[in-house]
This record gives structure tokens, C-alpha cells and sequence, in this order.
């Protein structure tokens, strides 16, 4: 046989074998069920689900499958009815899901908590701060750079209820409306020194890499509580609503509670469970 | 700090390689497998078509071929929406269940990679000279076998499209992220898995996965090139 | 044209026209080639030549007029017998087109698109290469070779086979040296076995040492013979040395004097054949007595056509030809040199 004739044999052998793999990849052993989860880019990057997840299937035999996107492409996905379940951290969009009857059985799971952070020589002279609004009103008039998400996610849900509370419409060169996800804000806000807003875990998991401090914490308006909701069977006959309930159920449930409250980033805990029985 | 994340990436790629990093490896293949299968998709639909567009005369052929050319430059979250539109629930195709799988990455890449292979095959054949075609006809070549040695004849230029549309399809990102939804294990592919690592600022790990994603690019490549065979360029 | 000797035609065709954009590169009113023989299209670069064959091979339709190739029209065929026909004919291009692989896969092309295979396929491209003496290269790169042995390896190519018509556009424009008399020697051996071959060159010289066939064209159309007195014959041996003697069909024996010897075909100039009303003693090797068929006054000369044994023309003057004081039906001689023969 020919030099040729052997690569294009090699070459199609490798396609075939690829197709036969990796067609066969997307299939679960036959009790395996999977269910599709929408949550926020910042939850998975916390690594959370990555700890709980595994238990969950080894107990009851059902792949959460993760699509991490922004919070309102998260909610659009289970209004939709491309997702089971969903898990996001923006209440009034939250309630309006389940109003609207896009989703059944809300339950509160965990919460963390969101800080203003920024350069250490903290130039608009804001830390130790209780007040977040006061806070956000004396950035506002330092013109001190701010860096905002402007992504509609949880985060810059919070960041607008803030100024809204403040009674501030931020804009100006000092604003930058970044479009971005946490991560990619805080790298900015690094990078041009200075302040941002953003959820505990996130910053967290940055760690050392960047130079920035918490400069405003504490302020109960900077809570950021956790929704899990199942995507309702009346809107989309199609879900799988008794595996997220499942879900759910054991995501409220003391076992998984207690994993939430044991993990760490950093050396520190991220996430304060929520749904402790009474 | 950036000639560091450049070599940190290097050395991390090194490690990840060979420590066998499941992620990675899952990532890769995921790629492979996902992009090769669109791209054979594409090129056994657009290669047929570029060839029947270059050798018929029909009226509005000229526009045909701009509009080939210009959907070239499809941008890729473009594709990916308009996939999503036709196959989520409550649509046309939603009962397929294909939304967040690597099925649905696969038609959004075939759509992507259908107008390289075919311009870039229209201009493979157009290029050709007219006298191969000719030549096979008065050897006495049946139509089938005409177009079969045509088409063998301006194979440098046939491979060289279906090469085009593999790179494209390795290295895009859009399509992959709206239709595959980055689900780790099963759509998280080379580019998802960058656009993730880069969001968490993990930029020594998003650069060691690009590294892996030029290497294999590379290693199509090469494998297309000999495939085309040695020095058989004309002179 | 010489009158055909058998039957049946080859290639036939009737005001045939091809335009490109309107303007008419070919226009014949009539043309025939009968089978079994060779033929010659001479003429100019851009008379229409390649656009004769071009129309004949079938890769190009006619605007107008009938064509029969071996007997059929090949555009009012179905597919398959249009393809059947095609199969019959063999062509090589003037710029001839080799695929981009070895020269035996090239000679293999023809007989593997008939489904010939094994060791049958193997023999007949052997023995077509070696014919055309470019075996040695069939391991080659097709592409890497010189104009004359692509045009060999096309010609290989084409005979493979063993078409029934043969066409050959400017076989030797690009040949090497080593190369023509295979082409001239391949064309002989052809004929021999009862294949048509048609050939086109725009060198009046190649064409006369191919055939006596030759159909001249010019802008498309087609044209009077070129040369007058074209005589076709045998070359055998005289009794001096460096001489030769032309034996022609029908009898006729003419002194030339030439080294060449075989079939060929040879032309007399009309002014260098002397008339006279009786013949005289000269050192002239040929005199031929005859009568006259035609008288034809052109451009201040007469032209003299008597028929000799074979028909040929001579010019004289106007006072001459008073002096000589000859019509239609007299008897006349013919003189001319051993010299003033002109052997291709």
C-alpha cells in the first residue's frame, strides 16, 4: 500500500474511532438519569457544585448536567423550559419566575455575601464603612474609577439597587460599565486600580491575584441569598420535575446543608446555608 | 506580567499533558471529536456544492458565490442564536432534545463550516484548468468519473478548503458555548473550557489549553498536507 | 482532397459554423475525411484548426450544421451511446492537460475508466509507452517533464485504445528531435492497421510528409490546396546513384533526384515545367506527352492543366502561349528537371 493510502486509512480509522467514542459519550449507563441545571457563572466558579455534585449522583443516581451563564440568560433558560432547574441569586427576579408561573417549589439554599473592594491606598477613603450606600455615594463624588458588571447578572442587580438606594444614577468616565463576568471585572478593576463590587467567592478564589482589598462589608443590604427553583411541568410537560425535585429536596436537605457550610476558599467559608429545618 | 502568563502557560501545558489531566484531556476530545465529525459534515455537503456551483452556468450564479464568500464571515454567536432558535423547546426541532449537547454543537458547526467548504471549493474547482475536464471526456471518461477525476485533480486545493473549515471549527467558540453550554464532561470543549478558565482568572491554565488547541490544530494540518501528497505542486 | 477509395467517411461535415461571442471562428461548407487514412489540416495559427477537431473529439457543439463522426451525430445521442462514441475517438490537445501523477497512471487513465485491470492494463500502457519511447519515464512525475515528452506520453495516452479515430493537434510543434520521427513513423503504422488519423499543423512541410490529404484552412475557411502538382507515390531506387525514381498510382514514373526513399509525396512547381507542342532533347529527366484538359488566363499568365498520366499545371507566358498556338484537346509535352521535383 502507498504512503498515501496509509494516512488517508489512518485518518478515516481516526474518525470513525472518534464518532464511535464520542457518540458514544453522551449516553449514561441505563439507570443514570440526567437533568439540566442553569446557575450563575460565579456559582459554578466557586467551585461549590463541584463538591456537592458527585455525592448527589452517587446517592441518588441522577447527572446534574451544569450551564453556567449570567443570571438572566439562567432565568431565561428555565422560563424557556431548556433547563429542569435553577439556581441564582437575584430575588425579585426570582419571585417574578415563579409568579409568572415559570417555576414551582422555590427554596431558599444558601447565602453569601457581596463587598466592595478596591486599591489598598484607597484613595475615596471609604474603608471600614457600615453604610454600603453611604459608601457608594462618597465613590461617586471622589470620581474615583468604579468598575460595574452592567451585565443585568445578580451582581449588577445588587450594584443598582445599591446606587438606587443612594439615590445616585452613576455615570461619568469615572464609571465603568464593563459588560463583563466577576472575574474579568475584578481583573480590570486590578488593573486600573479600582473599586468594584462583587460577591465574596469570587474574590476568594482570586486570591493572590490580584491587589485589592475588602474595603466596605457587613452592611446586611450586601447579603446575597440563594434560590434554587424546579422549572414548572405546567409550562413544559417535558421537564424532568420529579428528578429536580429531588434535587432540590436533597439540596435542603441537612446532608448537603452541611457540605455548603464546610466549604471553604481560601481558608475561609463561602456560603452560609439557609434552608436549616425547623 | 504578561511574558510570565505566556511562559507559566507553557510550563503548565508541559505538566497538564503529561500528568494525563483528565479536564484537559476530556477537553481535548471533546474538540476533536466535535469538530472533526462537523467538519466532515460540512464537507461532504458543501464540497458537492461548491463543485456544482463552479462548473454549471446559471442565472444569479455570480451573486450565489458572493454570498458564499461573504457568509465566510458568519460571526459565530450569530449561528449559535439562530441554531437556538430553531431547536429549543417549543420549537420546530425541540422535541429532539438537542439544546446543551454535542449534537446541537455539531449543526451549529456544520452550518459555520458549510460556506468554507463551499466557496473555498467553488474557488478549488473554478481555479482548475479547464482542459482536466476536458481531458477526462475525450479519454473517454464517463460523466460520473469526470467529475471524480476533476475533482481528484484539484484535490490540493478541495483539501486545503476542508482544512480551512477544520481550523475554524477548532478555534471557534461561539457556537460551542450557545448550543453545547459548557457542561463539563460532555460540551466543554477545548474553547468553552479557555473562555471558563479565563473568566476565573485561571490565565496560566487558559493558556496551557491553548497551547494544547494550536498543537492539535497543527497536528490536522499536517495531516491534511500529507494527505495532499508531496511535491505534486505545479510547476 | 483525392477522391476517397473506399466508402465509408470517417468525418463528415456540412456548413458547419462555431462562433465564439458571436464572431464565426469556423465556417466550412463542406469537408469529408474518409476512414482508413491519414489526413492533414493545414493552416495559420487561429484558422480554426484546433476548433475542427475540437468539434469532431465532441468537446465542443457546433452552432450550426450536420457532423457525422463514424457514422452518427454525436450531440443527438443519448448518454450512453454519446459516451460510446467517444470512446471510439482518440484526441491529443496542443497543449495537452496530463493529470498530477506518474506517466503510467496517465496511459492507464483510458484503459481504467474501461475497467481494464490486472495484468491486461499493465501490458497495453507498457507497450503504448514503449511505442512512443517514453517507458523510461513512466515512473515520473507528469508534471515535471519537458513540452515534447508530455506531448509523447498525451500521444500514448490517446492510442492506448486503440481508437478508431485519431486526432492530433500540432503533434509536432513542441517536439524534440527524437520525438518527430516517431510521430511520422506512428502515423505510417496507423494508417497500416486501418485507423483514421487526422492531423493539424500549420507547417506546409509537416503536413506534405504525413499526407497527400490536405485540407487548408484560413479565417475559418477553407482554402485551395496550397501547392499545385501534388503527386503522391513510392520512392524506389534508380539506376544512378542519388537518384530516384517516384512510382505513382497508375502507372506513371518520374526521375527525381532525392536520397529519400518510400511512400511519399512530392510537388512540381508550374513554372518549372516546360510545354512544348513535341518533344525535344534536353537534359531534362522528365518529358511527358499528354493532352490538354484546361486553359485558364490568370494575372497575365496562362496556366496549362494536361493530363499526363496524372493532371498536372504549368504557366506560360501570354506570347508563349500564341507562339505555341495550342487549345483545349491538343497535344502537348510536359519537361521538366529530375531536380524540379520537390519530395516532403
Amino acid at each position: 500500500m502507498s504512503v498515501r493510502s496509509k494516512v488517508v486509512l489512518v485518518g478515516v480509522t481516526l474518525l470513525v474511532a472518534l464518532q464511535l467514542i464520542g457518540g458514544g459519550c453522551g449516553k449514561q449507563p441505563a439507570r443514570l438519569t440526567t437533568i439540566k441545571l442553569a446557575t450563575t457563572t460565579s456559582t459554578e466558579n466557586s467551585g461549590l457544585l463541584d463538591a456537592l455534585l458527585p455525592v448527589f449522583r452517587e446517592k441518588h443516581s441522577i447527572e446534574v448536567q451544569v450551564i453556567a451563564v449570567g443570571t438572566g440568560k439562567a432565568i431565561k433558560h428555565g422560563e424557556n423550559g431548556d433547563v429542569d432547574v435553577i439556581l441564582v441569586h437575584a430575588r425579585s427576579a426570582e419571585d417574578k419566575f415563579v409568579a409568572d408561573g415559570y417555576g414551582a417549589n422555590r427554596r431558599d439554599v444558601m447565602h453569601n455575601d457581596f463587598v466592595i473592594l478596591g486599591p489598598a491606598e484607597d484613595p475615596a477613603g471609604v474603608r471600614g464603612m457600615k453604610d454600603a450606600a453611604a459608601a457608594l455615594t462618597r465613590l461617586a463624588d471622589s470620581k474615583v474609577s468604579f468598575v460595574s458588571r452592567g451585565d443585568d447578572s445578580g451582581t449588577h442587580k445588587k450594584e443598582h439597587s445599591l446606587w438606587h438606594g443612594a439615590g445616585i444614577e452613576p455615570s461619568g468616565s469615572w464609571y465603568l460599565s464593563a459588560g463583563q463576568g466577576m472575574g474579568a471585572c475584578l481583573t480590570m478593576a486590578n488593573e486600573k486600580r479600582a473599586y468594584v463590587l462583587s460577591d465574596r467567592g469570587t474574590y476568594l478564589a482570586y486570591g493572590e491575584k490580584i491587589n485589592l482589598e475588602v474595603l466596605v462589608e457587613g452592611d446586611p443590604r450586601l447579603f446575597n441569598p440563594y434560590g434554587v427553583i424546579a422549572v414548572n411541568p405546567d409550562k413544559h410537560p417535558h421537564v424532568k420535575y420529579e428528578d429536580a425535585m429531588t434535587f432540590i429536596n436533597w439540596l435542603t436537605s441537612p446532608e448537603a446543608q452541611n457540605m455548603i457550610a464546610g466549604y471553604q476558599r481560601g481558608g475561609e467559608q463561602l456560603f452560609y446555608p439557609d434552608a436549616v429545618e425547623k | 506580567m504578561g511574558e510570565s502568563i505566556l511562559i507559566g502557560g507553557f510550563w503548565r501545558a508541559l505538566i497538564l499533558i503529561f500528568t494525563g489531566d483528565v479536564r484537559v484531556y476530556e477537553a481535548a476530545f471533546v474538540s476533536l471529536w466535535i469538530s472533526c465529525t462537523a467538519t466532515a459534515i460540512a464537507s461532504a455537503l458543501g464540497l458537492p456544492l461548491g463543485f456544482a456551483v463552479a462548473v454549471r452556468r446559471f442565472r444569479g450564479r455570480g451573486f450565489v458565490i458572493t454570498l458564499l464568500n461573504t457568509l465566510l464571515a458568519l460571526p459565530t454567536v450569530i449561528v449559535g442564536l439562530f441554531v437556538y432558535t430553531f431547536i429549543r423547546r417549543g420549537t420546530l426541532f425541540g422535541p429532539l432534545d438537542l439544546l446543551f449537547s454535542p449534537g446541537a454543537m455539531i449543526v451549529g458547526q456544520v452550518i459555520l463550516a458549510l460556506p468554507i467548504a463551499a466557496a473555498l471549493g467553488q474557488t478549488a474547482i473554478s481555479s482548475l484548468d479547464p482542459a482536466a475536464r476536458e481531458t477526462a471526456l475525450t479519454l473517454g471518461a464517463s460523466p460520473g468519473r469526470v467529475i471524480l477525476t476533476t475533482a481528484w485533480e484539484a484535490r490540493y486545493g478541495l483539501l486545503a478548503a476542508v482544512a480551512a473549515a477544520g481550523g475554524r471549527l477548532i478555534g471557534e467558540v461561539g457556537v460551542s458555548m450557545m448550543l453545547g453550554g459548557n457542561i463539563a464532561h460532555h460540551t466543554r470543549n477545548l474553547t468553552t473550557a479557555i473562555a471558563l478558565e479565563t473568566s476565573k482568572g485561571e490565565f496560566a491554565v487558559a493558556m496551557a489549553l491553548g497551547i494544547i488547541l494550536l498543537v492539535l490544530a497543527l497536528g490536522l494540518n499536517f495531516l491534511l498536507r500529507r494527505l495532499q501528497g508531496r511535491g505534486e505542486e505545479p510547476a | 482532397m483525392i477522391e476517397p477509395s473506399s466508402n465509408s467517411l470517417a468525418v463528415s461535415a456540412r456548413n458547419l459554423v462555431r462562433s465564439y461571442g458571436g464572431v464565426p471562428v469556423l465556417s466550412l461548407n463542406e469537408v469529408t475525411f474518409t476512414s482508413e487514412r491519414v489526413h492533414v489540416i493545414v493552416g495559420p495559427n487561429g484558422a480554426g484548426k484546433t476548433t475542427l477537431l475540437r468539434l469532431i473529439a465532441g468537446i465542443e457543439r457546433p452552432d450550426r450544421g450536420e457532423l457525422r463522426i463514424l457514422g452518427r451525430d454525436p450531440w443527438e445521442q443519448s448518454r450512453r451511446q454519446a459516451l460510446a462514441l467517444r470512446r471510439r475517438v482518440g484526441f491529443a490537445a496542443q497543449k495537452p492537460y496530463l493529470f498530477r501523477t506518474s506517466v503510467r497512471r496517465n496511459v492507464e487513465y483510458p484503459l481504467r475508466v474501461r475497467g481494464v485491470s490486472g495484468s491486461k492494463l499493465e501490458e497495453l500502457a507498457q507497450a503504448s509507452m514503449k511505442k512512443l519511447g517514453v517507458a523510461h519515464l513512466a515512473e515520473r512525475n507528469a508534471r515535471t517533464l519537458s513540452a515534447g515528452e508530455a506531448q509523447r506520453i498525451s500521444i500514448a495516452r490517446a492510442t492506448v485504445t486503440e481508437p478508431e479515430l485519431l486526432l492530433l493537434d500540432e503533434p509536432l510543434a513542441n517536439i524534440d528531435p527524437e520525438g518527430a520521427p516517431v510521430i511520422e513513423e506512428l502515423c505510417r503504422e496507423l494508417e497500416s492497421q486501418g485507423v483514421t488519423v487526422i492531423v493539424a499543423t500549420h507547417v506546409l512541410e509537416q503536413a506534405f510528409r504525413l499526407s497527400a490529404r490536405v485540407v487548408r484552412l484560413e479565417g475559418g475557411r477553407m482554402m485551395p490546396p496550397a501547392v499545385e502538382n501534388l503527386l503522391e507515390g513510392e520512392l524506389i531506387d534508380a539506376e544512378e546513384e542519388a537518384q530516384a525514381v517516384l512510382a505513382l498510382e497508375g502507372g506513371l514514373r518520374l526521375d527525381v533526384a532525392t536520397e529519400q526513399r518510400g511512400r511519399a509525396r512530392a510537388t512540381i512547381e508550374p513554372r518549372d515545367i516546360v510545354v512544348s507542342a513535341e518533344s525535344f532533347r534536353s537534359s531534362a529527366r522528365n518529358s511527358l506527352p499528354g493532352r490538354v484538359t484546361k486553359l485558364e488566363d490568370r494575372r497575365g499568365l496562362v496556366y496549362v492543366t494536361a493530363d499526363v498520366g496524372v493532371p498536372l499545371v504549368s504557366i506560360v507566358t501570354h506570347q508563349s502561349f500564341q507562339e505555341l498556338g495550342i487549345t483545349v484537346g491538343s497535344g502537348v509535352v510536359f519537361t521538366f528537371k529530375a531536380t524540379a521535383v520537390r519530395v516532403f
